[in-house]
Parts: structure tokens; sequence; C-alpha cells
């Protein structure tokens, strides 16, 4: 596992700016990362009218002007101007543009932020996630900067490794309890005619334990696996109630899950984890 | 010549095992590929742009397919042009030889021959190095397509099977193409000068092109090759305005839109054709062959092709590719095979015997030669078509030395001086040795035997093609949709109304 040296946090002016980088601080406070970069998309064209009515009489360019406001945020929070912090204005209003440059500077992690009340907001946040290679953290207002329980949900597919040594990397840092479950699929409403439904599930399980079993000898985690029951919800449903029962503060779950479509940037259980959620941050592991 | 005959012996039954076991796979495959084709333009995949959204095109739609056009002329077309309509005229696979029915299904089989299927195939290759090239920023080598599947593995052992296929079949499908222009040139020699016609001078006059081209690419920025090749184009336009005019005028326009429709019309049948109820080995020498063929040149023509088509949608691709070269084909096949085939039944009229029919199979290599001496100014029509013969010699083997050394170096376009004159003078010392050991039979075999292979590597990279386009369609949906300006504005107005009032206060 690589070690987390270099984040990259968005900002976008809002209120919850200030809740972010706090939340960040405290993960700042154990892992003292290396490079911290603010990047802030300007989300309007550069020929756009309205920008040009905003700018007409800047005292100094507008890029300067953003950078003095997101570093009085910086000192709000952190109480000093940290010499690790950089600061990244994208103009021009052209969003891969930003993703190329995001992804060129090998982040290891981005941290995006998704606001408490507003309707339709984590638009922006859900798109640089969709779009970036980097491991990204999502963030709702509403979470608390604790990371007593993380919970891993596991497919097995390409990803499950990656996600549980992120969690042991975490749970090594913060002594949190590590809670990784799988979801059996059951399908039977797809079957009318299947034979037995119980011997079907006990049968998964048992792969599940095997591969499981395969997994921990590999990675040295030492917790048990849950397996949860498919209820006929959708997955990302019942890890969000397994999450909000065990009082998780986080999740860490793989880009796309084994079924998933070429056409999905990400995994279906991802999107609407990160479009539902609204108290536990979750983070998606990329392909490296 | 001690190696010759039991190599011959070798080759022949090697091709005739190739052609009848795996043939039918072959027609299969090459179909799919029109069809996958078809399905990237029509869906809405189509709508993804090589280069990325915001891309543009480095040239003009019309200057675009006059590159297109120049990509398919080639030696084949000159060798070809005349001698495979009348040849499928007079030893036709099904109907009766020299009749009105056979001379429509010369065509038929000409035009499928050389149509849509062909470049079905280079548009596969084309649009795979052109996406992975444009849209993904890798290097434009075949090992590079194959990402989707393979990962960071194509820079692995994977990655140097795939390219060393890549190589193979471009190494023997030119050689091939050296190999039947280089019999032309000497067969069209000794038919106007009356030289020997011996594969001693045929290796001779490869050993000379060779040099030629090893100069040129020696010579560096290949402005020479470039020239020579424009002036290919024009040369070989000329010479078919002049058949044109001379010619059959109104038969070639009527014979034209006829051979057309029935092309159409039959397309699917005689596409799907298999030779299932006659089995007279002709598939194999011919649409197989030529299926074959036109893969190993595939990452040849796919290079190029790919790069002259940055900021093309994928459906503006698809239908160039398919349509404008198909048809100018057509029109060359029309005019030189339709224009023989037609001058020959006249001369049933006069109370002849297909004497030219019959004289232009008796050997391929001359048939251009034997159809030209029926116009005006015969001398200066043949060593016309002597000169582009020889010159289009040069510039494949040129041009193709620079794709099979940018191939081996993964991808660069600037390569060590040296680096070229090895793979130039190999070309040349694979097509001498294929002629030495056993001539059209052998560089048929070499070629039908790279061919299957890469069939294969083609397969897998349509799914791979369609796993990228995929995902840059999801990519680019995502760009697309609107994110909220209007809440965005009158934050940064706060932001900007609250630094400008901390710097009155400063």
């Amino acid at each position: 596992m690589r070690r987390l040296k270099k984040i990259g946090i968005f900002l976008d002016l809002s209120e919850t700016d200030e809740f972010l980088l706090s939340y960040f601080k405290k993960l700042d406070d154990v892992f003292d990362f290396d490079s911290l970069t603010l990047v802030h998309f300007v989300a309007m064209e550069s020929d756009s009218a309205d920008l040009e009515i905003l700018t007409q009489q800047l005292p100094k360019p507008l890029e300067e002007l953003i950078e003095d406001e997101l570093m009085d945020l910086v000192k709000k929070v952190f109480g000093t101007e940290k010499s690790s912090i950089h600061i990244k204005i994208a103009l021009g209003g052209k969003l891969d543009v930003l993703v190329k440059w995001v992804d060129s500077q090998q982040f290891n992690m981005l941290v995006l932020g998704k606001k408490a009340k507003e309707e339709g907001t984590g638009v922006f946040s859900g798109k640089v996630i969709r779009l970036t290679n980097s491991d990204c953290l999502f963030v709702p207002e509403d979470a608390k900067t604790e990371f007593e329980r993380i919970v891993l949900p596991l497919d097995f597919s390409d990803y499950t490794e990656k996600v549980i040594s992120r969690g042991l990397n975490l749970s090594k840092n913060f002594s949190s309890k590590l809670l990784p479950v799988h979801v059996l699929k059951a399908g039977f409403q797809y079957f009318p005619y299947f034979k037995n439904q119980e011997k079907y599930q006990k049968s998964l399980r048992s792969k599940a334990e095997a591969s499981f079993i395969k997994i921990q000898k590999k990675t040295g985690l030492s917790e048990e696996l849950i397996c949860l029951e498919d209820s006929g919800n959708h997955i990302s449903r019942l890890l969000h109630e397994f999450a909000a029962k065990h009082k998780a503060n986080l999740i860490i779950i793989g880009n796309k899950g084994n079924a998933d479509e070429d056409d999905l940037l990400i995994g279906s259980v991802a999107e609407r984890l990160i479009s539902a959620e609204r108290k536990v941050p979750i983070l998606i592991v990329k392909p490296s | 010549m001690i190696v010759g005959d039991p190599m011959l012996v070798l080759f022949d039954s090697f091709k005739t095992f190739v052609t009848e076991k795996t043939g039918w796979l072959f027609i299969l495959v090459v179909n799919f590929f029109i069809i996958f084709c078809l399905y990237l333009g029509f869906s809405k995949y189509g709508s993804v742009r090589l280069g990325g959204k915001d891309a543009t095109p480095d040239f003009s739609t019309s200057a675009w397919f006059a590159m297109l056009f120049s990509a398919g002329m080639g030696i084949g077309l000159l060798f070809y042009g005349v001698a495979e309509p009348v040849s499928h005229y007079a030893k036709p696979p099904v109907a009766d030889p020299f009749t009105v029915e056979s001379a429509q299904q010369a065509m038929n089989f000409t035009f499928l021959h050389w149509g849509i299927h062909a470049w079905a195939i280079y548009a596969v290759v084309a649009l795979s190095l052109a996406f992975f090239a444009f849209n993904r920023n890798m290097p434009l080598t075949i090992r590079s397509v194959f990402y989707p599947l393979l990962g960071d593995k194509i820079n692995g052992w994977m990655g140097d099977v795939i390219d060393i296929f890549a190589v193979l079949a471009t190494i023997f499908g030119l050689a091939t193409s050296l190999g039947i222009g280089v019999r032309q040139v000497s067969g069209g020699l000794s038919y106007v000068f009356d030289t020997p016609n011996n594969v001693w001078v045929q290796v001779a006059l490869i050993a000379g092109i060779t040099f030629i081209a090893t100069l040129s690419v020696v010579s560096g920025v290949d402005k020479g090759v470039r020239i020579l090749s424009e002036w290919n184009v024009r040369i070989a336009a000329l010479l078919l305005i002049f058949v044109l005019i001379f010619g059959p005028t109104l038969f070639v326009f009527k014979a034209f839109i006829q051979n057309m429709g029935t092309y159409v019309n039959e397309l699917v049948e005689v596409s799907t054709w298999t030779e299932a109820f006659v089995n007279k080995g002709w598939q194999g020498d011919w649409t197989v062959f030529y299926w074959a063929w036109w893969i190993s040149w595939s990452p040849f023509v796919g290079m190029f092709i790919a790069r002259i088509s940055k900021g093309r949608t994928i459906r503006e691709f698809i239908f160039g590719v398919l349509l404008a070269p198909s048809i100018l084909t057509f029109f060359w096949m029309t005019t030189l095979g339709g224009s023989a085939i037609f001058l020959d039944m006249q001369d049933t009229l006069v109370g002849g015997n297909h004497e030219l029919a019959k004289a232009i199979i008796s050997d391929e290599s001359t048939a251009l030669f034997v159809f030209l001496e029926r116009f005006p100014l015969k001398m200066v029509g043949s060593v016309l078509g002597i000169l582009l013969v020889a010159s289009f010699f040069v510039t494949s083997a040129d041009s193709g030395s620079l794709v099979i050394d940018s191939i081996t170096s993964g991808g660069k376009l600037k390569t060590p001086t040296l680096q070229r004159v090895f793979w130039a003078s190999t070309l040349g010392t694979v097509a001498a040795v294929l002629l030495i050991g056993g001539g059209l039979t052998a560089l048929q075999t070499a070629t039908i035997s790279t061919g299957l292979p890469f069939l294969i590597i083609l397969t897998v990279m349509c799914y791979s093609l369609l796993k990228g386009v995929k995902q840059e369609y999801a990519r680019d949906k995502q760009l697309i949709d609107e994110v909220d300006q209007k809440s965005y504005a009158s934050r940064l107005t706060k932001v900007i109304m609250k630094q400008i009032d901390k710097d009155k206060k400063l």
C-alpha cells in the first residue's frame, strides 16, 4: 500500500468549504500529509458575459483573489498558513481539462464535499468522482469527524484487495474497527423454478467465505466477514442500512463491481451511495 | 533451384489446409467487421469524436477523402484491375464461362473483394488505433488497443506478442504486394521490350527498387516519397481517364451504375457464400486470400488512416472510410476490368474466340499490358503502367518499412536511421526469398498464414474498442451536463465583494 502523501481538496467557495477543511484537518493531524492542494474550479467559461461583469473592476486578477479567500479559510481552520498547502484555481470552465490535470498530479486521494440542505447538490462532486482516476473521499456535510467504525463492502472483484488495504491503513492510524461485509445475491425472483433457495444461499456463503479467507491471508485482515442476505432491494440500500445500524463513520468501496457495464464510469452501488448517502463519508477506490 | 520445388509443395499444401479448414472463419469474421462498423456508426457511440470532444479535424473533408482514396490505391489495383474481372469472367466459380451471367458475376465478385469488406477491416484497425492514440494518449501501436482488456500488461510479453504479429502480418502483406508488383514490372518489361522474365530478373528488380526505397528512407523527412506518392495518384488518375476516354466510355458509365446496383442487391448473398455446394477451391484462391491480404495490410493502412482522421466523429469516420474509397475502387475496376470484358465480348461479334480474355488470364502479371495494347499510344500507356507500378513499389516499401519501424520502436515516429535501413532491406529480402522459394504461391501462403492469427487479434480488438468507446461516451455525457452556474455566480460574487472590502480596510 502506498502511503497517503499527496491530497487534493475540491473547494467551491460555499459554507461547505470550512466543514470540509476541518474534517480533513483531523485526517491531517494523524497522517501529516506531505502536500495538500486546494482545487477550485471556476465554473464559468472564460468568455462568458457574467464572468466579465463580475471581474470588470477587480483590483487584482480573479485567480489571486480566490487564492486569498482560500488562504483566509486555511488560516481560520488550521490556525497558520501551512507551507505544505498549494492552491490550484482552474479557469476556463473546462472540466475535462481540470480532471486531466488532477490525474496528472497523481493525488493519493481527492476530498470532495456535499451540502446537506440544498437540493441537487453534489452534482459537480459526482462528476469529478466519475471522471477522475484518483481515489475520492466524498464527505456529506452532516458527517461526523470520527473514524471509529469503517464498513468495507467486499464483492471479491479486482478492487477488494485495495479496499481492504485502505481500510487497514486507516484503522492502524485511528484504531478503528473494520466491518468487512459481503452481500449474498439471491436473484430468486428471476428463477421461479429454483430448487432449493436455502441450499443456494449456503453455497454462496461458503464460496464467499472461502474467497475471504484467501484474501485475509494475503492482506492480514483479522476481522470476520459479515454476510448480508439480499432482501430484493438494491445493494446500496442494504449497505446504507448496515452502516446506519452499526453507526459507521466511513464506507470504503471499489469503483466498480463485477457485473458493471462499460457504460458506467463508476459502479451502480457506488453511484447510488454517493447520491443517496447523507451521513456517512464514502471513500471510492479507483484502479491504480 | 533446389529449394524451389519441395518448398512449393509445402507452401501449397499449407495454403490449401488453411483456406479449406478456416476459410469459413475468414468469411464469417470479415462480415462481422462490417456489422460492427455499422453498429458503431449508427449507434449513439457514433457521436464520439476522435481526439476528444473539442478536437477539430486536421484536414478538410475533401482533402480527407482524397487521402483515403490514395490509401486505397496501390499495386494491387494495377495488378488485379484488369486481371481479376477477366479471370472471373473466363473462369467463373459457378456460372458458365464467357457468358453475360459470368460477366456480371465477375464484376460482382471483384466488387466484393475490393469493396466495403476490405475497408471494414481497415476501419476496425484504423479506428482502434486512432481512438487509443488520440483519446487516450497512448502510443500509436497495435498493443495500445488492448489496454481495456489487458491493462498495464500490454507493456509485458502479451503486448510484445501482439505487436510481433502485427509486424509479421505487415511484412508478409507488404512482401506479397512487392512480390506481385515486381512480377508485373518484370512481365511488363518483357512484354514491351522483350527482356527475359524470370525469378532472377525479378530479384534484381527487387534489389534495385529496395535500394531506392532505402535511400529515400535514409534521406529522412521522406520528402521525396511524399512527392512520389502524390504523383502516383495523379498518374493513376491519368491512366484511368485515358482508358475512360479511349475505351468504351458510355459502357463504363452504364456498367458502373449497373454493377453498383447488383453489388448492393446481392451483397449479403455473395459475401456469405462459402462454396458449400460447389467445391472447386475457387474461394481459397480469391476471397479468402484477399481477406487475409487485407488483414495483413491492416496495420499499415490503419496507421495511415488513423493519422489523418483526428477530429472526425466515429460516424463520419465509419461512413467516410467504408464508402468513399470503395466507390472509387468500383469505378476503377469497372473502367479497367469491365472494359476488358466489354472488348472481349465485342470481339466475339466479329468472329473472335475470346483471344483477349485468354491472353489476359494466361499471365496475370502482363494482363494490364495486354489490355493497354488495344489502345492508341500503346507504348506510352505500357511504359506509364510499368513506371507507375515501380513507383508504387517504392512508396509502399518505403512507407511500409516506416510503419514497421514505428511499431517495433513502441509507437515512436522518429527512429534511428540504421533501424530504418534494416526494416527497408528486410522487406525486400523477404519478398525476394519468397519469390525464389515458391513464387506467388509462397507469397500467398505467407499472407494467409499470418492473416489467420491476426484475424483473431482483430476480433478481440473490436471488443476492446467497444469497451473504450463506451467509456468515452459516458465521460462525454458527464462533461455535457450543465453545472449549476447561477448558484456558483452568486457565491463568486460574495467572495469578490468580501475580498474587495478587506482590501479597502487595509
